[in-house]
């Protein structure tokens, strides 16, 4: 996949985001991995993912460590099938998925906008940005999503560190690995 | 006759008391292309203690002090612990570190020897497990590589480097100190 070049000490400045904007809507290739930290009032639990996303098509890992308990989803146009060590289980979203095989789920269709920093499209939203012009809290479809650390990857600010909360609950998502394959 | 396969296998195993390495693990959907990549560092010492380090793509840490398992997530600050799992056949770390009696016990033990390789298949046989099939690769009689596929066809494989045998390695290597501020979660008893 694309080398990538991450410059950690690089600060943000101002209008960097807009500049980079349209580009980023035009990423439809890229992958990620990291963490998402689940904590609800039943407890707590935590995965790893790694998602590699395509134009029409996805993969998203949700593992433990030694890849135990792991579970794919495989995304295609129109349908989408999770594989895990229960078998092969086919449906129209993956949330349905999710929330039948794992017992929660996150918002995936939205979440491919939200973790490049844009709202999902149409679909109301409030949208706050911090000094810097950055996304810094977006609410839409029930979710707030705040947006606490940015990473530089091939000349582009990406979000590192999702806090998403729904009702009472609360997903963490890092992004420790972020791969946007554009073209240019 | 299958037994001297078991029995080869325990005897490579049971002089190792204690075992440190750079790892390289890697999960292979049924077709063989890779859904994740991750490396660190593991020491182990017999029996029941592991320390698994991943170190890249991220940072994260399973201790088993022999009782409990620790999983520790630096990016989340989340501590989980559970009693450590002694079926053999659900935690293949404790495998390299558990009794080798269990071993047999637990596993139909089939070997092969191609060029410097020797390879040992362990088929569960009791279904309740994780996976179908374990492969242990040894080189020179030291384990060098790991694979597990389970039933879905996807695949864990590790790969060892930088191996020391019977190193001295502290005790509390493997006593996990709970860092300041983490959310613990315990699960499981």
């Amino acid at each position: 996949c694309a080398s990538q070049t991450t410059s950690p000490d690089q600060s943000r400045d101002r209008g960097d985001w807009d500049t980079q904007t349209e580009r980023l809507r035009a990423l439809e290739a890229w992958s990620i991995a990291g963490k998402v930290g689940l904590r609800t009032h039943e407890g707590a639990k935590s995965a790893n993912i790694d998602w590699q996303q395509r134009p029409d098509t996805y993969r998203i890992l949700i593992s433990g460590p030694f890849g135990a308990g792991r579970t794919l989803l495989r995304g295609g146009p129109g349908n989408v099938t999770l594989i895990s060590s229960e078998g092969r289980f086919e449906a129209q979203t993956p949330e349905a998925l999710m929330e039948q095989q794992l017992g929660w789920s996150l918002p995936i269709s939205a979440l491919d906008y939200w973790v490049r920093g844009l709202p999902a499209p149409d679909t109301r939203k409030r949208l706050e940005h911090d000094d810097l012009g950055f996304p810094q809290r977006l609410q839409q479809l029930g979710w707030t999503i705040e947006y606490r650390d940015w990473t530089h990857t091939d000349d582009l600010w990406l979000p590192r560190r999702l806090v998403m909360t729904y009702g009472d609950l609360r997903a963490t998502l890092v992004v420790t690995q972020w791969n946007p394959m554009t073209d240019s | 006759n299958p037994g001297d396969a078991a029995v080869r296998l325990a005897n490579l195993l049971e002089p190792v008391k204690s075992y440190s390495a750079d790892f390289e693990q890697q999960i292979l959907d049924d077709s063989g292309q890779r859904l994740q990549k991750v490396e660190g560092h593991m020491w182990l010492s017999r029996p029941g203690k592991f320390y698994w380090k991943v170190s890249a793509p991220y940072q994260q840490v399973v201790v088993s002090d022999g009782h409990k398992v620790y999983l520790y997530d630096p990016d989340l600050q989340q501590v989980s612990i559970r009693p450590l799992d002694k079926r053999v056949t659900h935690t293949p770390a404790l495998l390299l570190s558990g009794s080798t009696d269990a071993l047999t016990e637990t596993y139909e033990v089939t070997r092969r020897q191609t060029s410097g390789l020797e390879t040992f298949t362990l088929i569960p046989t009791s279904p309740d497990t994780l996976f179908e099939s374990l492969e242990l690769t040894f080189e020179e009689g030291r384990l060098q590589g790991l694979q597990m596929a389970d039933s879905t066809g996807q695949r864990t494989a590790i790969g060892f480097e930088n191996i020391e045998l019977n190193g001295d390695i502290a005790a509390s290597r493997f006593d996990f100190e709970i860092p300041e501020g983490a959310d613990v979660i315990r699960e499981g008893g």
